[in-house]
């Protein structure tokens, strides 16, 4: 089978670190280790991306953010999901999967006759 | 709804009012502890401390876009809000800068508008002053008062005090409008113009002058022939020389011919030679009193007649026919009236003395019957 890494779809780095988010909170390099141990290794990641996905979802109130002291003792940026945010990880993960749903079901169908 | 809501921003927080340098050190700080993790990380798994940074730098991407893209999310909102407020700040500096502008150049306008106004007032009063100065009577006396005491008022313009055609008292103008009002009842009857001039005559101090001054151009001939007469004939008149001056300067030939022959009583000459010589008389005399005008003219005449006069036969010189005429148009009950005495003026230049044998001499009719006028002016004492 092969191993062959996979871009993410817009919106889906959000939708993930929401959903790790939703365990407590965490700094911006813990959320890309707890994304990659979650399976998701072969998804490719540009790993800076998420600073600017974490600042949006901040502004838009969906997490709070702080400073606070890192398990190696040093100063990093701890994240937390609001109300507001887990709102939104619940609106956005229903809608993600309605459409996988759509797009599993259309790619499983059969083919049409003389395709 | 939802999505929408958050465009507008109702959910997100407001901008961070922290210093803009502080801002972007904790974004720093925040993506170089990723880095340096990373770097961790991969040195436990046995890189070495450089290639583990290269290797941490590198998956995480393009460390510089990355960091301007946090910079826009964290302080774009924030630099567009300080363009508008700066923006804003302009426009209301530049309008108030107008406003001031405006205001000040109202002012400005306003007050050489108001100083504009005070010249304008202060040329005409000094101008007005100046006509008062030059007036041939600044003083008009009024009429006497109930209890009789009279006397002279100095009379401001505008306060009224001259006489109408029905008595009561106005401003000049209006009063003038009644008397040629009074006038026009009449407009060609000789007699009701000669009627009215008397009323306006006996008008206290200038006051009759002044009004016909005022309605002459508004006169027909008839009355202008006629309404010098009561000013004139008294003699006493202080002002009849304006009113002279009227008749003398009209338009109408025969105004002007009635005007030059009241005048010989004022000037022992005839006037009607030429403007030049009627102007040049009243420039000299009409601002002098009329006792004096009076006085003077016969002295000048009598003094010119007493040199030439040497004896009866002197009669016939040239030049005594052509002084001696003017004795035809003298009008001796004007000096009367005016309390100058005429006998002792020309008794002063050798006029007196002539008897009714020194007449008998003068061969010619017209010049006997002048000199017989003469001596009954100036009988011998």
């Amino acid at each position: 089978m092969p191993t062959e890494n996979v871009d993410l779809p817009p919106g889906a780095l959000e939708l993930l670190a929401l959903k790790v988010l939703a365990r407590g909170p965490m700094h911006g390099y813990a959320i890309v280790r707890a994304i990659q141990d979650q399976g998701a290794e072969r998804l490719r990641i540009e790993e800076g991306t998420l600073y600017p996905a974490l600042h949006r979802m901040e502004r838009r109130a969906w997490l709070a953010a702080e400073w606070g002291a890192s398990e190696s003792n040093r100063r990093a940026k701890f994240y937390r999901l609001t109300p507001t945010g887990r709102a939104a990880l619940r609106e956005q993960e229903s809608a993600w999967r309605r459409l996988s749903d759509a797009v599993g079901r259309v790619l499983g169908s059969p083919s049409p006759k003389g395709a | 709804m939802g999505a929408f809501l958050e465009r507008i921003g109702i959910f997100a927080r407001s901008p961070d009012a922290r210093p803009l340098a502080e801002i972007a050190a904790d974004i720093d700080a925040e993506l170089e502890f990723h880095v340096a993790e990373s770097a961790h990380a991969l040195e436990r798994e046995g890189l070495e401390p450089e290639l583990a940074r290269a290797e941490a730098l590198k998956r995480f991407g393009d460390y510089g876009r990355i960091r301007r893209e946090c910079a826009r999310t964290q302080m774009g909102e924030r630099v567009m809000l300080q363009r508008i407020q700066l923006v804003l700040t302009g426009l209301l500096v530049a309008a108030v800068g107008m406003l001031a502008w405006s205001y000040q150049r109202a002012q400005v306008q306003a007050r050489a508008a108001m100083d504009a106004d005070r010249q304008a007032t202060a040329a005409l009063l000094a101008r007005l002053e100046a006509q008062v100065a030059a007036s041939a009577f600044p003083l008009r006396p009024r009429r006497p008062d109930a209890s009789g005491a009279g006397g002279v008022t100095q009379m401001s313009f505008g306060s009224g005090g001259y006489l109408t055609s029905d008595g009561e008292e106005m401003d000049l103008a209006s009063a003038a409008r009644t008397w040629s009002d009074e006038f026009f009842a009449q407009n060609t009857a000789w007699r009701h113009g000669l009627k009215v001039a008397e009323r306006l005559a006996a008008l206290p101090g200038a006051q009759g002058a002044e009004i016909l001054a005022q309605i002459w151009p508004q006169l027909s001939v008839e009355h202008k022939e006629q309404v010098m007469k009561p000013f004139v004939f008294d003699g006493g008149h202080p002002h009849a020389l304006e009113v002279l001056e009227l008749g003398f300067q009209d338009d109408a030939t025969s105004v002007k011919e009635r005007a030059v022959l009241y005048l010989t009583t004022y000037a022992w000459q005839n006037l009607w030679r030429g403007e030049t010589t009627g102007s040049a008389w009243f420039a000299a005399w009409r601002d002098r009193p009329v006792e004096e005008v009076l006085r003077q003219n016969a002295e000048r005449w009598a003094g010119q007649v007493g040199t030439l006069f040497v004896d009866f036969g002197s009669l016939y010189q040239n030049e005594i026919l052509d002084l001696l005429p003017v004795v035809d148009d003298v009008r001796v009950e004007t000096y009367a009236k005016a309390g100058v005495d005429l006998g002792s003026i020309l008794r002063a230049h050798g006029l007196g003395g002539i008897t009714a044998a020194h007449l008998a001499q003068i061969g010619d009719p017209a010049m006997r019957a002048r000199a017989a006028k003469l001596a009954s002016w100036c009988p011998a004492k």
